[in-house]
């Protein structure tokens, strides 16, 4: 793919919900451009995941997805079927899961796992796919590719097998990778490792990048932009160094208030978020945090819009700007 | 912000607990071997001493196979080390039997990673906190009322000790099983990884009971993590271990911002902060060695961008070294660690 294509991710207004209960994703738009790392965070339950998998065709067929537009490499996905997803998975689009045991056949040798991909869309013969899998061990810097490829995943440490997915997940050069909290698994060392693989591959094959994480660090080391979700809303938008130092929401704000960090004086109280996401936080038409939010006044059960806080950095709080959310100005 | 900044604002706050005053345990030389495959032996912990201070918290930070937990459960006996010492308020653990080891375990109790398998689903609540005290021989009538008190101490609501753990959230059932290790009123709680099943605004309301509990029942605590910012924010003492042995053991503030082993400072240059600007790393090459082929000389030998013949040949001793604070406690088992320091110092320009 060049950097001429298309967006890597045109998402416009999705909204995702199971049956007939209340959304797990409402309203979503979003967007990633070629060669671009996009990071979505947010805690367990948010909606992350659900985007993943809606933005793969893999969502269950309990769950209703609607969306004005499902732009996934240059194709429009809103109405497609399992035929059209065949074509776009793993060639288009492709995903890298938290665990890659999990992730991987434990009874195919690496080699011939990452060749199916290949083989599976046609794109390559036996032979030629083969090839091209040692040649991606190497680009994702396994040692000894050759060795590697004729063994089983057991084989191979936690770091050297989510290699391996990434390699397949790169293997058929997709317009765009989802990472789904691809380290989590993984030692701070080998995080490290696989961020900077990561980076490596965006910038060399152009692919745009979906990182979810529920790391704040690994967001703001690795993206270039980062969309914090909460109760399946988008709650506030901007570069790292704008969100996660000038926060605009209070939920973004609480959000990385509570970690401690090398700066965060030891030992002392750490400010909490109390209570936690109901699904009368997700129904309500007004702000959706307001039920845990140390700010919230009456006017808080008004709908809330996503609206500008400075060039490129959005938030969905009326009050953004009168509320003291930036701890770390304050203390610097 | 500059590494000095950073060791002002980490000052102790026990003084008193700087270099040992007051020991509660003392592990000494322990090894735990484990029969591998055609013969071999994997030597988990291969000699660790150290001592865990009265009212302190002594963080133990690692890798995943560095042996961490390992090394928890031998400090309370739930596995017998291979060989070692533990002493525990001057008595010899390893000797005790029958009455005398089951009042020894009623002062020393341990929190788990997952409270989903940590507590029994078929359990009520009262009945999983209660149950250490029954262990320990206290009345039915009794048991019940201590578990009650120890929900409270936790913040759990009175209801909830009818209940059954999956009617909680995580948060609650890390509660829960918080409450169950303070029941018995011991005086060593070890974590084990207490938080990382949790999301991270629930762990703050974890960390910060944790920090009440601690002082209000004056709990010695060995937190184990794989999260240094965690560690740093809980521990007095910081113990670094790599493939069953301890490689670097000081005050919080002295290793983590004054790092003297190579492998504490990749660590640290590893953890991806959410306010810094994008910054260089220590990347590590490669992963760690299996500890049943466990390297001759130093086993960060394989990864470190200092290893010498040397290194590679002969392993270093944990001693005290010209860069520690005097009468700190500060030790390292490193033939370089003049070296480390640089690397942290210089800004983090290195690449393995």
């Amino acid at each position: 793919m060049t950097t001429t294509a298309p967006a890597a991710l045109d998402v416009q207004h999705l909204s995702i919900r199971y049956g007939t209960g209340t959304p797990v994703v409402s309203d979503v738009t979003l967007s990633v451009a070629p060669g671009e790392i996009v990071g979505i965070i947010g805690e367990s339950g948010c909606g992350k995941s659900s985007i993943g998998f809606a933005l793969m065709g893999l969502l269950p067929g309990t769950a209703v997805v609607e969306a004005d537009a499902l732009g996934v490499g240059g194709r429009d996905m809103a109405d497609a079927d399992e035929r059209d997803w065949n074509g776009v998975r793993g060639t288009t689009a492709s995903m890298i899961f938290q665990e890659p045991m999990s992730a991987l056949n434990p009874c195919m040798r690496i080699g011939a796992q990452i060749a199916e991909v290949l083989t599976v869309h046609s794109l390559a013969s036996k032979k030629e796919a083969l090839a091209k899998a040692v040649e991606l061990l190497t680009l994702v810097q396994v040692p000894e590719p050759e060795l590697r490829a004729q063994q089983f995943p057991h084989q191979l440490s936690g770091g050297m097998r989510q290699r391996v997915v990434i390699a397949m997940a790169m293997a058929a050069d997709p317009t765009l990778l989802i990472a789904d909290e691809p380290t989590t698994a993984l030692d701070v060392t080998v995080q490290a490792q696989i961020l900077d693989l990561l980076d490596k591959a965006r910038r060399e094959t152009g692919a745009g990048v979906l990182l979810i994480s529920h790391d704040l660090g690994v967001i703001a080391q690795t993206c270039d932009r980062v969309v914090v979700m909460y109760a399946g809303q988008i709650v506030e938008e901007g570069t790292p160094s704008e969100v996660l130092a000038r926060p605009s929401h209070p939920y973004t704000a609480a959000l990385v208030d509570s970690i401690p960090t090398t700066h965060t004086a030891p030992r002392v109280d750490l400010p909490m978020i109390r209570g936690g996401v109901t699904d009368a936080d997700r129904a309500t038409a007004g702000c959706r945090f307001a039920a845990r939010c140390a700010f919230a006044t009456d006017g808080c059960s008004a709908p809330q819009e996503l609206e500008a806080v400075e060039e490129g950095h959005t938030a969905r709080c009326w009050r953004t700007h009168e509320l003291p959310l930036s701890r770390k100005e304050v203390l610097a | 912000m500059s590494i000095q900044d950073t060791v002002d604002e980490m000052a102790p706050l026990r003084p008193e607990n700087r270099h040992g005053t007051d020991p509660l345990m003392v592990l000494n030389g322990i090894r735990q071997e484990f029969p591998s495959s055609r013969g071999r032996t994997v030597h988990a912990l291969d000699g660790v001493t150290l001592t865990v201070e009265r009212g302190e918290t002594l963080g133990i930070v690692g890798e995943s196979g560095c042996g961490k937990s390992t090394l928890a459960r031998a400090a309370l006996l739930l596995r017998r080390p291979t060989s070692g010492e533990v002493f525990f308020d001057g008595k010899d653990a390893l000797s005790m039997r029958g009455g005398a080891l089951r009042s020894h375990r009623k002062r020393a109790q341990m929190v788990f990673q997952d409270p989903n398998d940590s507590l029994d689903p078929r359990y009520r609540v009262q009945r999983s906190v209660a149950e250490p005290l029954r262990a320990a021989g206290v009345s039915r009538a009794d048991a019940a009322e201590r578990a009650m008190a120890a929900l409270a101490q936790v913040g759990v609501p009175e209801d909830a000790a009818w209940r059954h753990p999956h009617e909680f959230s995580g948060g609650q059932r890390q509660r829960i099983a918080i409450a169950r290790a303070i029941a018995t009123e011991p005086e060593l709680v070890v974590l084990d990884e207490p938080t990382s099943a949790l999301d991270v605004s629930i762990q703050a309301q974890i960390l910060n009971l944790l920090l009440e509990l601690q002082e209000r029942q004056q709990l010695t605590y060995m937190f184990i993590s794989h999260n240094l910012a965690v560690i740093r924010h809980l521990s007095h003492r910081v113990a670094v271990m790599y493939l069953g042995r301890i490689v670097e053991v000081g005050p919080a503030a002295d290793v983590l911002a004054n790092p003297l082993h190579p492998y504490t400072t990749a660590l640290i240059s590893a953890v991806p902060e959410p306010e810094a600007t994008k910054r260089e790393r220590i990347v590590l090459t490669g992963d760690l060695p299996s500890p049943a082929s466990r390297p001759t000389g130093c086993a960060f030998a394989s990864r470190c961008w200092l290893a010498t013949e040397q290194c590679r040949t002969e392993a270093p001793p944990l001693t005290t070294t010209a860069m520690s604070e005097p009468g700190s406690g500060h030790l390292v088992a490193c033939h370089r660690p003049a070296e480390a320091q640089e690397a942290l110092a210089s800004g983090l320009q290195l690449t393995a």
